[in-house]
């Protein structure tokens, strides 16, 4: 926003009128509406063996007690009843308590919620710090044993599930040389085996992604002028194809957020991690559906804000990209 | 390999597109002068043959525990024997006879879930794309709700409410993950139906049910074929996770994942009980992508380097 639309006031003729604005806000209603489509099928997962207060109570619970268990719970309520509830208790942030412990289930998930974003954010640091500098020197040396090299550990990287790669590397860093703790915890320390974990996989793909779409770009014209005008090759390659070959980076990282949540699962438990992860992997075992059904949707919560996130900085980031959606 | 392979190829790519680049035969010999696809063929050859032959192959029963002979390490450590190639776990298991009928289970897995995923995937696709209208809307709205919960998180919501199991895996991957294909099929249909020989196939009164199956279908399959060989790699790795999170396949079955799990309490004693079955692993999804990964380059140069999903 320039300086001179600043100081205008806000009416809903301008929000209308600015493009930047309108997309941004039409982005935040369709995430809402994401959400809710969200919020339908974790709940009607519950029903998908037909009963959930089977799902919940032991196996060895009696005939009389399941019966008395869907009284209390409602689930003997018609079907659409029961969801006005679940939403209006999703609206307030309130699932209802943790079948082991008791507590408020979405109290439970988000406070272990900051520690999982720390994991994940240093992560897709970590890739970026992994990716950039091998993608652009491949990409550079197109066809070089650096190329070569950089293409292999690429594919590995990305052949390696998360879990084995974890253990791996504490089997190295933390049984073998004793440099770092095997346990995870949010601090500089603890997150450096969980990020390099949780981020080789993002790092292979950035750097393959990010190699072709400079060679693509190394073609365009503006590349040829910059080099005609005689500009020295680090201003070309850092202002100008970089510039424009991180328009389709930026794109899959939105992607690669939802990946990383999803394996960060994994990584949190490999590491006993105190995050999401971790918290739903003892639901799990627990059989305490509330929470994971908790964990679902702030999972969910997280990926559709991050893409938002993603999707705005895609639009400022490359002009050319049209405003009324993708 | 070497010998009829062309000195100015270094990295083993295919040539540049020539005239000849469309024939079935030229793309049989770029597929073979391709080192990286010959490497991925082998390596599945042997695991295909490991988990079909797995009572031939494994020395051991893999549930058979023998407490006399545990924890063995490998035959090149102090201790290690040839009885026990890879050695045997806390309970005296052969680890090698565990991850050879681990492979059966992977194998199983990856490819049974992949079936149900094409066949949901494919089916929906090919409606989205070929029908347009409410159908197009209604599907792309329903994958990006898909999309909204990480593959694996929804995964294990369905896990924790089906319960563990080789069956149940299969059914819990296949539900979740068809997306992946209705997309690419769905976008690749837009343009194919577009095309002069369709559009003059509608316009002589061909039935849509026959236009889809007669030139749809043919010109869809190639991405299908290399989207499904890479899925596979990714269903064996989810597989993997489930059951490393104890929501896949149970104990005593071999499969990997859980393997991986309990050597992990075992690291600093017994750590070949974890390294062992992962590199298995990660072995087997490394052939199945340097396969998929030429396979596209060949058959279907215009599909991206990826598309999103586990």
């Amino acid at each position: 926003m320039s300086d001179v639309t600043a100081k205008r006031p806000w009416t809903l003729a301008r929000v209308t009128a600015s493009p930047g604005l309108r997309f941004a806000i039409q982005r935040v209603g369709y995430g809402v509406l994401v959400m809710l489509a969200v919020s339908v099928v974790v709940f009607l997962l519950t029903f998908l063996t037909g009963d959930p207060a089977a799902l919940i109570l032991p196996p060895e619970a009696t005939p009389a007690q399941v019966e008395a268990f869907r009284v209390q719970r409602g689930f003997d309520r018609p079907i659409l009843v029961q969801y006005w509830d679940f939403l209006s208790g999703a609206l307030t942030l309130d699932f209802g308590r943790s079948l082991m412990q008791g507590e408020d289930a979405m109290q439970m998930v988000l406070a272990r919620l900051a520690p999982s974003l720390k994991l994940a954010m240093v992560s897709l640091f970590a890739s970026l710090v992994i990716a950039i500098p091998l993608g652009l020197l491949a990409a550079m040396k197109r066809g070089t044993w650096i190329d070569q090299v950089s293409r292999i550990l690429a594919l590995i990287g990305q052949c390696t599930p998360n879990f084995y790669l974890g253990i791996v590397l504490i089997l190295v860093f933390a049984v073998q040389l004793r440099l770092l703790p095997a346990t995870g915890s949010p601090t500089a320390r603890g997150l450096v085996l969980p990020a390099i974990t949780l981020g080789l996989y993002a790092a292979a793909e950035t750097m393959r992604l990010l190699r072709s779409s400079l060679l693509e770009v190394f073609g365009e014209d503006y590349v040829r002028t910059a080099r005609a005008k005689g500009l020295s090759e680090r201003v070309t390659i850092l202002k100008h194809a970089m510039k424009n070959a991180a328009i389709p980076v930026v794109t899959v990282m939105g992607l690669q957020l939802n990946t990383m949540m999803g394996r960060a699962v994994v990584t949190e438990t490999v590491f006993t991690y105190p995050g999401m992860g971790m918290l739903a992997f003892r639901a799990i075992a627990n059989r305490d559906f509330i929470v994971v059904q908790a964990f679902v949707i702030v999972m969910a919560m997280v990926v559709v804000t991050l893409n938002l996130i993603v999707d705005l900085l895609y639009s400022r980031l490359d002009p050319r990209i049209q405003l009324s959606g993708r | 390999m070497t010998i009829d392979t062309p000195p100015t190829l270094e990295d083993g790519q295919a040539p540049p597109a020539t005239v000849s680049r469309t024939g079935s035969r030229s793309k049989m010999r770029q597929f073979r002068r391709n080192f990286g696809a010959m490497f991925g063929l082998t390596v599945i050859v042997v695991v295909c043959l490991m988990a079909l032959f797995a009572p031939w192959v494994a020395p051991y029963d893999p549930t058979a525990q023998v407490l006399l002979n545990r924890n063995r390490p490998p035959f090149w450590m102090d201790g290690g024997t040839f009885d026990h190639v890879l050695g045997t776990d806390q309970l005296g298991r052969d680890l090698f006879s565990r991850i050879v009928y681990g492979a059966r289970i992977s194998l199983f897995v990856g490819i049974a879930t992949v079936l149900i995923q094409t066949s949901i995937g494919v089916t929906v696709g090919l409606i989205a794309g070929y029908r347009r209208g409410w159908v197009d809307t209604l599907f792309m709205r329903i994958a990006d709700v898909w999309l909204a919960i990480p593959f694996l998180v929804l995964a294990i919501a369905v896990a924790v409410i089906l319960g563990p199991g080789v069956m149940n895996t299969v059914l819990v991957l296949g539900l979740v993950g068809w997306v992946t294909y209705a997309r690419v099929v769905r976008a690749e249909v837009l343009t194919v139906r577009e095309r002069d020989y369709v559009l003059a196939a509608r316009s002589i009164g061909t039935p849509a049910l026959r236009i889809v199956r007669q030139h749809i279908v043919p010109n869809v399959m190639a991405s299908v074929l290399v989207v499904g060989t890479l899925q596979i790699s990714r269903m064996i790795i989810a597989e993997a996770s489930l059951s490393f999170l104890g929501l896949g396949v149970q104990p005593p079955n071999p499969a990997w994942g859980s393997m991986i799990s309990e050597g992990r309490d075992r690291l600093g004693q017994q750590w070949w009980l974890a390294t062992m079955p992962g590199l298995a692993l990660m072995l087997t999804t490394l052939g199945i992508n340097l396969l998929g990964d030429s396979m596209r380059d060949i058959l279907d140069p215009k599909l991206g380097p990826k598309e999103g999903g586990a």
